[in-house]
């Protein structure tokens, strides 16, 4: 495998590009595997590869049925950030953070991690004090944090909204300058690429299509391309988890299928160098540019239970609403892209990531919104918790059975509906 | 736009209605156990296909419907009132 | 290439071929015809370069006369009316229209951003995922420094046209559709589907993305047809919008729409909006949307000069213009000839080159004796610039050999057309998932749409000749076919069938091959793709950008498809198609937003005080979507001294407050009493008539979900007060627990919120002014309205109610007036109420009282606090069930070690603090904390700032700790004292008597 640098992208300029070899092998699948993740979007492939990295196991799978990176990994809106205030989700998401942070050298894969902070506006005194509980207790755990005034907000970004006749005029806003965004695509390829040499076989177009167990155990998993059993189960396949379960038989989660869409703007010169999020008033929006010049931005879930990857036009319009509201210039810049994915919502908006009621299975779901911004973390700490087979502090408390003893991770206290936890 | 077709109102956009929930779940009495509770408020059979669930006509009767609706496509198979009775007399009278 | 402009050989347009217009490129003035694009207006101008690539900034002229232009897209407009990425193909002059090339400096012409394109080889696709993340040449380093350095300077590079920072000072509508039919497109198919449809008496609907109606009908020459059929539309008064794109399908066939106001319209009434945003629901969907001309992979295929065939006969028959008079034709299907044959009656010399060996006499004698030479199984192999014009000059040969395509000669032209071939637009059947299948035989993707309300008609269904198209228009429309039956209508239909056409290789011809002009994806581009293992369309698309750009790959998608299928050895329908998004041409985010900006994003809610309020020199504050009075300054107060002011004269003698906006709910039936006593947490069976209780709701999950007081207003009809921000979401909850969980009940709810005006009259004096303002002062008297007390009195003959709750801690009663009396009511309490010393309160003094009680409000309900945590776990019944009793129960909710609500006084007591500061044993200022604080304020009562909070434990937890509070954000650090939450008057003596 050709390290990537500058230097041998100069030298296959010369050679007609005929250094770079595949990034990651097509393995036919062996009969058996000591780990088999199922699911090969960014999760999945980073549990593998801080599986082979940091416990040196060898003999991983990772089963995608379509492409890696083709489900929620390519519909995100790229955002990183660790605003997270609760116990536990403070931790791992700051964890996370600091993985991003080296990630393309430690990957050697340039994933553009740009740290171009985080802006949290608020609009109105009682939003700052909420806020402000949730920043003091990041500066306090170790991350970054801090109040911009609106007058600052109108130098660094002079073409928001600062209209006298703003419905919700700009107060100020809390700013995480760690925060970002990344290339999301370059992140799947550059941890399964590592993965790869370091002798994960990343099998795509590998559908599992039934699951057979014993009362304690996975015995093998049926898929489009054989039979593969394997000593240790992973699930990490957010959006489809409670399809996977049930094909294990094991009844339900605390989850719902939501979609989320995503939106792009035409590519225009550079107009917003920060990410900028607001919500006020039931309205929720953030948006960000991306390194090829289009506005990213997002918002609410579609509020219906769904798993058609196709968007709705109320929260389209709603989304467009915000834009202007928050940048009336946008007014005639042009979409040019809308989508969908399909996400986990769990019941008090955190994940999960545990043993399960089978020895050998492991589980990785519910991400809600968060799931991008926790790839590195999630790889990181998943992957203890498979070689370990028991879950590290951070996130002993992310377990399916939080609610039976009345944990509920609740970072935005909106109860035991999934819609709400947008 | 999904189209729902509210028993009183007749067919409407979705955006006037509010997704409630999954309207399979059989909410337990009061003094059920915390199990029994447990079970209906945190887990979901997030059926994928046909469904059973609730919505509201919220900007028109106010009515808590059960709508049949494929999670895959967003098809509709059939819209009733939520409460027994009303669907009752509403198709006696029909 | 060089245009000219031809005389009118059709009479349609001759009367206007006098009017011409001007506008300006590049700030020059120049002149157009009125109906022009602005592409065939510069063509006439004789302007070829138009912009420049994405990445290699390379010359980019136009490449086509419709929606799949690639390469001359601009910015119109100035100052705030700057509009960026417009395609010139589609868009039309207008009378003083600036437009200007973009993504070049100094100039289109000499752009220094070109200097790109000789370091193109290193620029291969995914170049950037192997560099710019540490110190070149090896990537040394740690961070994101090094790659946020580089950063800069790619993202100035990047990005198209620039956008204005004004805002954009148009107005936009929106509109709400219904129809039996949309028809989508105004070409032969989609005038016949709509005639057709109109015939059985629906209602139609016809759309045409274009400024002018007509489709493929506008490139014809012979235009005797177009005018018959539209004389016929004309007839049967159906509503055709044109300029108005259907840009996306969404669930149950709503169709979006955008609508673009004609320009010329806006200059007579300015008040018209830009755009209309169409939301379309429709019975049946009938897409005549038409095939876009594909282009092919060849060195330079992307030199100004070079177009598709199709736009050539558009110019020369809707613009009048010949795009060149050395004309090469390079084609693999039957389509090209037409076109050739009028360019060269147009006065052009042509040459065909036409991939297949053999062609049908048909074809042959068509040609045969004009000025066109042909040759059959050859195709244009590279394309070459001028010495000093980077547009098309030269071309070289392929000829088709047994073993590939080897070069065999070289032809100059001044002017390259291209066609390999069509491409149905399917794009709408597919944002709904509609199959989508590769057509070997026609090389092309088709959809049959879902055979029950989405249909295709003519091109845009794959069929090719004429006669067939109008076929298929007239079995879709006049609902002939039964369900699932597939249209007699032939697909395809060519006379040579066409010689699937990617990529002309030859091992001797060097340079770049685009597949996608604007993004600069080359063939090689697909095949290092290939190489490195991103063989499925989704991998493709992402690591080369293809398709990503503002055509949405429109022309090059299939190409790349086929390159990647070729290189993987496979068949085109195996490599698989990506899913189409919409929308299916770009569209402003003005026209999605609408109305609703600036002080329109959302609505205002407005007490019935409002106006009062603010005429009594109120503040409002934002409280969700309610406007609400903040605080009453006297002349020179701020804040802080205005709230202090009204805090202090209600405790001393009376205030008066706007409580409107509390949601109020009447719950009325007989199981009414049972009904509540299951949503309260506290006892509501033994309520009596004419009295209020407080009550806590909690949500399934045990939670606190909202609290209010309840009034019994008779035996079977009681009055419900929610907290504002809960109204809502309380209100649908007690209708699904009736309709779903308890339909046994005989209980009606209904939201009374906008029926009353409620005002709080609080302090010493608040009876002493009732006395004043009922018309019988006995009834509000201590035994008759003894505290938590209801009763419906009259006030200047007008019935209203009278409740003795206290939110402030002093004696209170809240007055419920109908809300159309609210305005005349208070002013008459207002006038009242000057015999006493007295004030109006705001939110913020509100606030201060209820700090001062250890009253909890949203701040505290935040959703995650159970009933105990915030210091009421006495009102949670022990003997009976509520909706939450059962979870409230589990383990880690009755730990004793939860936050719970306390009071927080500085040590200092000249100290201040603010919300959100968090609370610390001394010493231990990193990790989690001990607690925060909710609410601070000053406290007039106690003479020094005061707070509430929670912490682990609750009071008795730390009361021999050293607590401090830290507020990092705000850098301030102080000793605290963590008391009761009940700070004033915890006895409650001032509530009585």
């Amino acid at each position: 495998m050709t390290q990537f640098s500058a230097w041998n992208v100069i030298k296959n300029g010369f050679n007609g590009q005929k250094g770079w070899s595949r990034q990651w092998r097509d393995p036919e699948p062996k009969a058996n595997y000591d780990i088999v993740i199922v699911g090969g979007g960014l999760h999945g492939l980073a549990t593998a590869y801080y599986l082979a990295k940091n416990f040196h196991l060898k003999n991983i799978a990772v089963v995608e049925k379509g492409w890696i990176g083709g489900g929620n990994a390519g519909r995100n809106t790229t955002i990183i950030r660790s605003n997270y205030m609760l116990k536990g989700n403070r931790e791992f998401y700051e964890a996370s953070l600091t993985l991003w942070e080296n990630l393309s050298h430690e990957l050697n894969y340039n994933v553009m991690f740009s740290q171009r902070a985080h802006i949290g506006l608020y609009h109105t005194p009682n939003a700052l004090d909420a806020a402000a509980r949730r920043y003091n207790i990041m500066r306090q755990t170790g991350s970054d944090g801090e109040i911009w005034s609106r007058n600052t907000i109108k130098k660094k970004i002079p073409h928001l909204n600062f209209a006298d006749d703003a419905r919700f005029p700009i107060h100020g806003a809390l700013v995480q300058k760690r925060a970002g965004t990344a290339r999301h695509d370059a992140v799947a390829w550059g941890y399964a690429r590592a993965a790869d040499m370091l002798g994960v076989d990343i099998i795509q177009q590998c559908e599992v299509t039934s699951i057979k167990r014993s009362a304690q155990k996975i015995s093998s998993l049926h898929t489009s391309r054989g039979e593969i059993t394997a000593n240790k189960v992973a699930f990490a396949v957010a959006g489809n988890t409670s399809r996977l379960w049930q094909m294990a038989e094991l009844g339900n989660l605390p989850i719902e299928s939501h979609k989320l869409q995503a939106f792009v703007t035409e590519p225009i010169k550079p107009l917003l160098d920060h990410v900028v999020v607001f919500g006020v008033a039931g309205a929720h929006f953030y948006i960000s540019q991306s390194d090829k010049g289009g506005m990213v931005f997002g918002g609410d879930i579609d509020w219906y239970k769904s798993y058609a990857q196709k968007g709705n036009l109320p929260i389209v319009q709603d989304v467009a609403e915000c834009a202007l509201s928050l940048m009336p210039c946008l007014g005639r810049v042009k979409l040019l892209r809308h989508w969908s994915g399909v996400v986990d919502m769990s019941m008090d908006g955190s994940f999960f990531m545990c043993k399960t009621p089978l020895d050998n299975l492991y589980l990785n779901a519910g991400w809600n919104y968060g799931g991008f911004e926790a790839s590195p973390a999630s790889g990181w700490y998943f992957a203890d918790l498979i070689a370990n087979d028991r879950p590290d502090k951070v996130i002993q408390n992310h377990d399916l059975d939080r609610f039976r003893r009345g944990v509920h991770i609740d970072e935005r206290g909106a109860g035991s509906d999934p819609k709400l936890h947008g | 736009m999904i189209q729902i077709s509210c028993p009183f109102c007749g067919k409407r956009d979705h955006s006037e209605f509010s997704y409630g929930g999954d309207g399979q779940i059989n909410y337990p009495p009061l003094d059920a156990s915390e199990d029994t509770w447990h079970d209906a408020v945190f887990l979901r059979e997030n059926i994928y296909g046909r469904q059973i669930e609730t919505w509201q006509h919220l900007y028109g009767c106010r009515s808590w419907l059960l709508v049949e609706r494929d999670t895959r496509t967003h098809e509709i198979f059939s819209v009733k009132l939520a409460h027994s009775d009303w669907q009752k007399l509403m198709e006696e009278n029909r | 290439m060089t245009a000219i402009r031809v005389s009118q050989q059709s009479s349609i347009n001759k009367h206007k071929e006098e009017e011409t217009i001007s506008f300006f490129w590049n700030n020059k003035k120049l002149r157009a015809r009125k109906g022009d694009s602005i592409s065939a207006a510069l063509l006439a101008n004789k302007c070829q370069i138009i912009g420049r690539s994405f990445k290699y900034h390379r010359a980019r002229g136009v490449t086509s006369a419709g929606v799949e232009e690639a390469g001359a897209l601009v910015t119109t407009g100035k100052g705030a009316y700057t509009e960026p990425n417009v395609r010139a193909s589609t868009t039309e002059i207008s009378e003083g229209l600036f437009v200007y090339s973009q993504n070049a400096w100094p100039s289109v012409r000499f752009d220094m951003g070109s200097i790109l394109n000789l370091f193109g080889r290193f620029f291969a696709a995914g170049f950037y995922y192997k560099t710019f993340m540490g110190i070149p040449p090896l990537e040394w380093g740690r961070g994101t420094g090094i790659w946020m350095f580089f950063e800069k300077f790619i993202r100035k590079a990047a990005g198209l046209g620039t956008a204005s920072r004004l805002e954009d000072p148009d107005s936009y509508e929106h509109l709400h559709t219904h129809t039996d039919i949309l028809v989508i497109g105004s070409g032969p198919a989609g005038i016949q589907a709509t005639i057709q449809a109109a015939k059985t008496g629906k209602d139609v609907l016809l759309v045409e993305q274009d400024y002018a109606i007509g489709g493929s009908y506008l490139s014809l020459l012979d235009k005797s047809e177009f005018k018959k059929q539209t004389i016929k539309l004309k007839k049967h008064n159906i509503t055709v919008l044109t300029r108005t794109t259907a840009f996306g399908l969404y669930d149950d066939t709503t169709v979006g729409l955008v609508e673009i106001i004609c320009p010329e319209e806006r200059d007579k009434k300015p008040r018209k909006p830009r755009q209309r945003f169409h939301i379309c629901r429709t019975k049946r969907l009938i897409l005549a949307t038409g095939a876009l001309e594909r282009n092919y992979a060849f060195s330079n295929n992307d030199l100004p000069g070079i177009m598709t065939v199709s736009s050539a006969r558009t110019y020369l028959n809707r613009f009048q213009l010949l795009v060149g008079s050395n004309i090469v034709i390079s084609t693999n299907n039957d389509s090209a000839y037409e076109t050739g044959l009028e360019l060269e009656t147009a006065g052009a010399s042509v040459t065909i080159l036409d991939s297949r060996e053999q062609i049908a006499d048909l074809l042959l004698e068509q040609i045969l004796g004009k000025r066109i030479n042909l040759y059959l199984g050859s195709a244009v192999a590279k394309a070459k610039h001028g010495v000093i014009s980077p547009c098309v000059k030269h071309i070289e040969i392929a000829q088709k050999t047994n073993d590939g395509w080897r070069q065999s000669g070289a032809l100059s032209c001044d002017c390259l057309l291209v066609s390999a071939g069509w491409s149905p637009v399917i794009h709408l059947a597919s944002h709904q998932g509609c199959p989508i299948e590769w057509n070997e035989e026609n090389a092309c993707f088709i959809s049959n749409g879902d055979n029950k309300s989405i249909f295709f008609a003519g091109s845009a269904a794959g069929i090719w000749q004429f006669e067939d198209c109008i076929q298929s228009a007239k079995e879709v429309a006049g609902e002939t076919r039964t369900k699932g039956q597939k249209p007699s209508s032939i697909i395809g239909g060519w006379r040579t069938a066409i010689a699937p056409l990617y990529e002309i290789r030859v091992p001797t011809i060097k340079g770049k091959a685009f597949i996608d002009l604007q993004h600069d994806v080359t063939a090689s581009d697909v095949r290092l793709a290939h190489q490195e293992g991103f063989i499925s369309v989704e991998h493709l698309k992402r690591y080369t950008t293809l398709g990503m750009a503002t055509d949405q790959g429109k022309m090059g998608n299939v190409i790349g498809l086929a390159l990647m299928a070729d290189a993987l050895n496979r068949p085109i329908g195996d490599v698989g198609v990506t899913r189409f998004r919409p929308p299916y041409t770009s569209i402003s985010l003005g026209a999605l937003a609408g109305m609703h900006r600036q002080s329109h994003f959302k609505p205002i809610r407005k007490t019935p005080f409002n106006n009062w309020s603010l005429a009594n020199n109120g503040i409002m504050i934002d409280a969700g979507l309610w406007h609400r009075p903040w605080y009453y300054p006297k002349q020179g107060e701020n804040l802080q001294d205005a709230y202090i002011r009204e805090a202090t004269i209600t405790r001393r003698s009376l205030g008066i407050c706007d409580v409107s906006s509390l949601g109020k709910i009447m719950v009325q039936g007989p199981d009414s009493t049972t009904f509540l006593n299951r949503i309260y947490t506290n006892p509501f069976a033994k309520l009596a008539i004419g009295k209020a209780r407080y009550g806590i709701i909690l949500r399934d999950d045990g939670m606190v979900f909202d609290d209010g007081t309840t009034w019994r207003l008779s035996e079977n009809s009681y009055l419900m007060t929610t907290t504002t921000n809960h109204a809502a979401a309380v209100m649908a909850t007690l209708e699904e627990l009736l309709q779903t969980r308890w339909p046994d009940l005989r209980v009606h709810v209904t939201s009374v919120t906008e029926q009353w005006a409620g005002c709080a009259i609080a302090g010493p004096n608040s009876r002493s002014l009732l006395s004043e303002i009922v018309d019988d002062p006995s009834e509000i008297s201590n035994e008759t309205l003894p505290f938590m007390g209801v009763r419906q009195v009259l006030l200047q003959n007008i019935p209203c109610y009278i409740a003795r709750i206290s939110f402030s801690g002093e004696r209170a009663f809240e007055v419920y007036i109908p809300s159309d009396y609210s305005h005349t009511m208070m002013q008459f309490i207002w006038n009242k109420a000057q015999k006493f010393e007295s004030c109006l309160y705001g939110l913020e003094a509100l606030g201060t009282m209820r700090i001062e009680k250890g009253h909890v409000t949203g701040a505290e309900i935040d959703g995650r606090v159970t009933i105990e945590d915030i210091g009421l776990g006495k009102m949670a019944s022990q003997n009976k069930d509520f909706v939450g009793s059962a979870l409230r129960k589990r383990e880690m909710l009755t730990s004793p070690n939860r936050p719970q609500l306390v009071g927080i006084f500085p040590k200092d007591k000249n100290k201040t603090f603010s919300a959100g500061a968090l609370l610390n044993e001394a010493g231990k200022r990193k990790g989690h904390p001990l607690g925060w604080i909710t609410a601070v304020t000053y406290s007039p009562a106690l003479g020094h700032w005061i707070a509430l909070g929670f912490i682990e434990g609750g009071l008795t937890a730390v009361e021999d700790k050293h607590i401090v509070l830290s507020d990092e954000l705000r850098s301030n650090f102080l000793d605290v004292e963590i008391v009761s939450p009940h700070m004033y008057d915890p006895e409650g003596k001032r509530l009585h008597g």
